[in-house]
């Protein structure tokens, strides 16, 4: 288990799914924008879920997200333990 | 050295920002596509005309105005990013400003309306010393217009105080700094309130500031300051929003009575008058629409002022009016009842859903296809109903006696309980008097004068003399289910400005057409019919009918609430039916015949079992409105007629028009030719499917142009009616309601060429506005976009702002033909109504601002609505038969905010085919995408398409997109800067994600042979 935990790359998960979250909120809130420009020539009113594939938007941006900020703390996680591991071992080889 | 190299060539940062990168440029190249529909808005948002005027002629003379301006001229000067001289056109912006404010001004004085105003409370003389109430006092509080696209800011420093301060009035500054401290949490509010899921509905709260929180201020101050106690009550409108919601914390649940903290303020007000701490009470009403008096009038307010929504000049006009500085000589463009709903048109007035119904398109955001209104009320509409009502009971006929649609009345229906303030009434400072009607006639124009005069000692004062018709009401009228109001406001005047003692001869003069009425179910056709006519001059409806009563009858009815004066009624004896003489239209010489059969349930051929009882005053009590009047849709027809688009019916006549030609013809070179020019063929010749797209399909805040050889230039335009919306530091106009009120059609002509003027000088060629539908209730939610209840006023006014728009070159999109008189489902709802009413009620006001116009007005925008179950915007029947073949209309006719399915957007292209068939010109949106669906190929949408080109055209011609235009001028198209930058970005982001993904792969490479190369060592 401990293996696996070690061997999944979880930076380069945080870094996609990072990735993802930005452009997602930017889609969700980029769209919401234009709308809201667009409706507001008409006395009407935008919201962000309009559409359904806003709302397809608004659920992987949260997805994405909630998946980014578990990759990362285990990415910090991997990232001391490594360190921890390092230093046993030097101790043990002292 | 190695570390950092393979730092460098770090596998998961360069794939990271390969994606990274990639991602961006896949959504820069999507992007363009996506935001290839939403182009016009775009640049409509960005403020970007992409057709732009060159001019290829060595001697430019660029100062070729059409349509000039007072405040505007072409004269040399220095640039100094060119670093050399220039001709241009430059503006006097502070004497333009200065001017429109003047008018604005004189327009909010005028369209003051002083309801009461008991021994002289008003006006406050100097010195005096004031306490002002309510929430409203303050700028951010006050309803300078409505909201929705009727929306403006206010874009003023004017406070009341300092306006009341700076005409000699001192004003309780404890009091005040008491509200100003709170008064920024008790804004009035509008919030939504999705009912069946609609996302746009809005409804309102007044928030006014609870008494108790200004209590201790009042106490303390309000002895020094008792002069005067001044409240100010306000109410919203809004576009998607009516005000017959059910709102709690009111009297009655009805946003237009008090709520319980404005009967809190006033109850301490009349505590206070009572206990001798102040004088008088004087009441200003703030309104969208018009407020029910139930309650106000059961408090001791000494002075009542409406002044509806009043834009920029508000509060600097209430004060004059308040100090006397000026005369509030407004008189009320509708009825104002103790209560709302004792209006019969409010029965039918709201959220109907057809009882039963099948095949229907779906319902969606922007398309209610289950919901209908029906008008069953007919003709009787404000006071018609109350004024008509009320002679038939003095008269003992029609069975008008009884409790049925009594609100307000103790028993049986009593007129002076239930109309507070008639039509047409309004105090002056001034008292006049009249004297010497005459009338004379010739060739069916009658003239009628009388001489006013103003019988005060002390005030300078305006009169308003209004002029009402009344037709016999005959047997045949009662056959065919024609109704005659008792009253009809036929014409009006104001006099001038008139000195205590100082006289005027006034004249009003109408046409013999007024007598007319339409007979849809005889005839099918205007009919002149035999009898008495009579014409009453008088100060108000109501006066009006006592005048006519009073003429024809000696009675002793105990409901005859006022002695008339016949001296006032001309009875006009029409000897002979005539059936011919106005069956044919004086403007196109077209036969005038029904257009709206499938929009009266009871003449529309696949009504199926449905039918209405319209009111009728042959017989009050059995045809009065109990209940919303049931429909189903389950015949067939009435089922197809709903759908999305009908097939197109064949024609072997139909032949292709000639596209793509060139004959070197020029929209300019047709400036001073007539609509009826050949030339205007060889123009439309040179048109492409593309250009006609553009002039046709694209209207979003930017209406299209077209390019050489056509060179039309396009322009920008924008929301109406309030002021220029989001223009910043643009003047807030006063409402049409207060424009109506003024009754004097000469200012409000000069409110037109006023806002014209600014329009020009902010860059804006057209206007989405004014409104003119008819304000069937008061719960209309744009009621303060529309002028009144009286189709007359409201066309006569019309006429005029539109001919000072004229005048300087605004396309006014006159808004929104027709029957969208109500917003409740106003996406599709299916509107039924009488051709009578239709005629006579809501399409009159444009009919006046169209027909036979001095200034010619070359815009319209048709409703959401469906007329009976066909789109407004596909209606063949109004927008050809009536606007074009009897009106005589030349001008282009746009969608409102094309958003659904039924007008001919989102795919839809063979309804969009009907609409261009029917006479539809331009959508509100840019459909370019989308385009014509292939229908453009079929010769009859093709012809159709080429029509509607030329009424575009046309309008164009006629418009202050025209200045500096002259032969040799090209319009072109640019790439507007956004999309210029949108492939800039793409090209930069396409480099970045090369270099990263070669990074990239470096990167796999180096660390793959370093990782080789340690191996290598390991097993050395």
């Amino acid at each position: 288990m401990r293996n696996i935990f070690h061997k999944i790359p979880w930076g380069i998960l945080a870094g996609i799914s990072g990735i993802l979250t930005f452009y997602l909120i930017i889609g969700v809130y980029g769209a919401y924008f234009v709308f809201a420009q667009v409706n507001a020539q008409t006395g009407q009113i935008a919201t962000i879920f309009d559409s359904w594939w806003q709302i397809l938007l608004f659920i992987f941006a949260v997805l994405f997200a909630v998946i980014f900020v578990l990759t990362l703390t285990l990415f910090i996680l991997k990232k001391i333990m490594n360190k921890k591991g390092a230093i046993t071992y030097e101790e043990k080889s002292k | 050295m190695k570390k950092k190299v393979n730092k460098i060539f770090s596998r998961s940062f360069w794939s990271l920002s390969t994606m990274f990168t990639g991602i961006l440029l896949a959504i820069l190249l999507v992007g363009e596509q996506v935001a290839k529909p939403y182009e016009g808005w775009i640049n409509s948002f960005l403020n970007i005309n992409p057709f732009v005027q060159v001019d290829d002629s060595s001697n430019a003379t660029p100062d070729v105005m059409y349509y000039p301006s007072d405040f505007s001229q072409w004269r040399w000067h220095w640039d100094e990013e060119e670093n050399k001289y220039v001709y241009e056109r430059r503006w006097n912006e502070e004497g333009l400003y200065s001017y429109i404010r003047s008018v604005t001004k004189n327009v909010d004085t005028e369209g003051s309306v002083l309801l009461k105003n008991e021994s002289n409370a008003l006006p406050l003389t100097e010195g005096s010393k004031v306490s002002i109430f309510g929430t409203a006092q303050f700028p951010s509080n006050y309803v300078v217009t409505g909201q929705g696209s009727g929306a403006h800011a206010a874009n003023t420093n004017d406070t009341l105080r300092a306006c009341l301060i700076n005409n000699g009035v001192e004003v309780n500054e404890n009091l005040y700094n008491a509200y100003e401290r709170i008064a920024p949490s008790y804004a009035p509010k509008m919030f939504n309130t999705f009912p069946e899921g609609d996302l746009n509905y809005v409804e309102f709260s007044v928030n006014e500031i609870p008494y108790d929180k200004i209590e201790s201020s009042v106490n303390d101050s309000i002895s020094e300051y008792g002069d005067a106690a001044i409240y100010i009550i306000s109410r919203l409108g809004s576009e998607n929003g009516d005000t017959n919601f059910s709102a709690s914390n009111h009297v009655d649940n009805n946003y237009l009575d008090l709520n319980n903290e404005e009967v809190n303020v006033l109850n301490n007000l009349k505590s206070l008058k009572e206990q001798g701490k102040i004088k008088k009470i004087v009441l200003v009403l703030n309104s969208c629409s018009s407020m029910q008096f139930k309650t106000i009038s059961q408090y001791p307010i000494d002075a009542i002022l409406s002044v509806g929504t009043g834009g920029t000049s508000s509060y600097s006009a209430l004060a004059d009016v308040l100090t006397g500085k000026a005369d509030p000589n407004g008189h009320l463009a509708d009825t104002y009842v103790y209560d709302n709903y004792s209006a019969p048109a409010t029965v039918n007035t709201g959220n109907f859903t057809y009882t039963s119904s099948s095949n229907l398109p779906s319902t969606e955001t922007y398309a209610h296809n289950d919901k209908y209104v029906v008008y069953q009320e007919g003709v009787y509409v404000g006071y018609r109903y109350y004024e008509t009502r009320y002679e038939d009971m003095v008269l003992g006929q029609g069975n008008a006696v009884g409790d049925f649609g009594s609100k307000n009345s103790t028993g049986e229906w009593i007129y002076s309980q239930e109309v507070a303030y008639p039509f047409g009434y309004g105090l002056s400072y001034a008292d006049f008097s009249w004297s010497g009607m005459t009338v004379s006639e010739n060739k069916g124009i009658y003239n009628v004068r009388v001489t006013v005069e103003n019988t005060s000692d002390t005030y300078s004062g305006k009169d308003v003399v209004q002029l009402y018709l009344q037709k016999p009401y005959s047997e045949y009228d009662v056959e065919h289910g024609i109704e005659k109001p008792a009253v009809e406001l036929v014409g009006f005047a104001k006099t001038k400005l008139l000195e205590p003692g100082e006289k005027q001869t006034i004249e009003i003069i109408i046409n013999e057409k007024e007598f007319t009425s339409y007979d849809a179910d005889g005839a099918g056709t205007y009919i002149l019919e035999k009898g008495d006519y009579y014409l009453t001059l008088a100060s108000d409806s109501h006066a009006a009918v006592n005048n006519i009563i009073d003429a024809k009858v000696s009675t002793n009815s105990k409901y005859d609430d006022a002695d008339g004066n016949p001296d006032f009624v001309y009875k006009v004896n029409i000897k002979n039916d005539d059936f011919t003489t106005y069956s044919i239209s004086e403007t196109t010489g077209n036969k005038i015949t029904n257009q709206f059969d499938n929009a009266d349930i009871n003449r529309y051929e696949n009504a199926g079992n449905n039918k209405v009882t319209y009111l009728s005053r042959k017989d009050w009590l059995n045809t009065y409105p109990n209940e919303p009047v049931s429909i189903e849709c389950t015949n067939e027809g009435m089922i197809q007629d709903m759908q999305y688009g009908q097939e197109i019916e064949e024609s072997e006549d139909a032949v292709m028009p000639t596209f793509g030609a060139d004959n070197g013809i020029s929209l300019i070179d047709l400036m001073y030719e007539d609509f009826d020019s050949p030339k205007w063929d060889l123009l439309l010749d040179q048109l492409t499917i593309d250009e006609a797209k553009s002039l046709m399909l694209l209207g979003a805040n930017v209406i299209g142009g077209a390019t050489s050889p056509i060179n039309a230039p396009g322009g920008n335009v924008h929301d109406g009616p309030a002021g220029i919306r989001d223009a910043e530091g643009s003047v807030a106009y006063p409402s049409q309601i207060v424009m109506a009120n003024t009754f004097n059609t000469s200012l409000i002509k000069q409110l037109g060429e006023a806002f014209g003027m600014e329009m020009q000088y902010l860059g804006y060629i057209g206007l989405y506005g004014p409104g003119a539908n008819i304000h069937r209730t008061a719960f209309g939610g744009r009621n303060f976009e529309y002028f009144s209840e009286d189709p007359v006023l409201a066309g006569l006014m019309l006429k005029a702002e539109l001919s000072g728009f004229s005048d300087m070159g605004i396309i006014t999109y006159t808004k929104h033909f027709v029957l969208n008189d109500q917003e409740r489902n106003r996406y599709g709802v299916a509107t039924f109504a009488n051709e009578q009413s239709i005629r006579e009620i809501y399409l009159k006001a444009f009919q006046y601002a169209i027909e036979n116009q001095e200034s010619e007005t070359v815009g319209l925008m048709t409703s959401f609505n469906r007329i009976g179950c066909t789109w407004a915007g596909a209606h063949k029947g109004l927008l050809t038969g009536v606007l074009r073949d009897e009106w005589g209309f030349k001008g282009s006719t746009m969608t409102d905010a094309a958003v659904a399915g039924y007008m001919g957007v989102n795919g839809n292209t063979l309804a969009l085919a009907n609409a261009v068939i029917a006479g539809q010109t331009i959508w509100l949106s840019d459909v370019r995408t989308q385009g014509f669906g292939g229908y453009e190929n079929n010769p009859i949408v093709a012809q159709a398409i080429r029509k509607a080109c030329k009424y575009n055209l046309y309008a164009q011609l006629r418009s202050s997109a025209m200045n500096g235009i002259k032969s040799g001028t090209k319009i072109i198209e640019i790439t507007p800067w956004w999309k210029d930058a949108l492939h800039i970005a793409q090209i930069a982001v396409g480099i970045i994600t090369i270099a990263t993904l070669g990074m990239a792969i470096a990167s796999f490479i180096v660390v793959e042979k370093s990782k080789r190369e340690i191996s290598h060592e390991e097993s050395k």
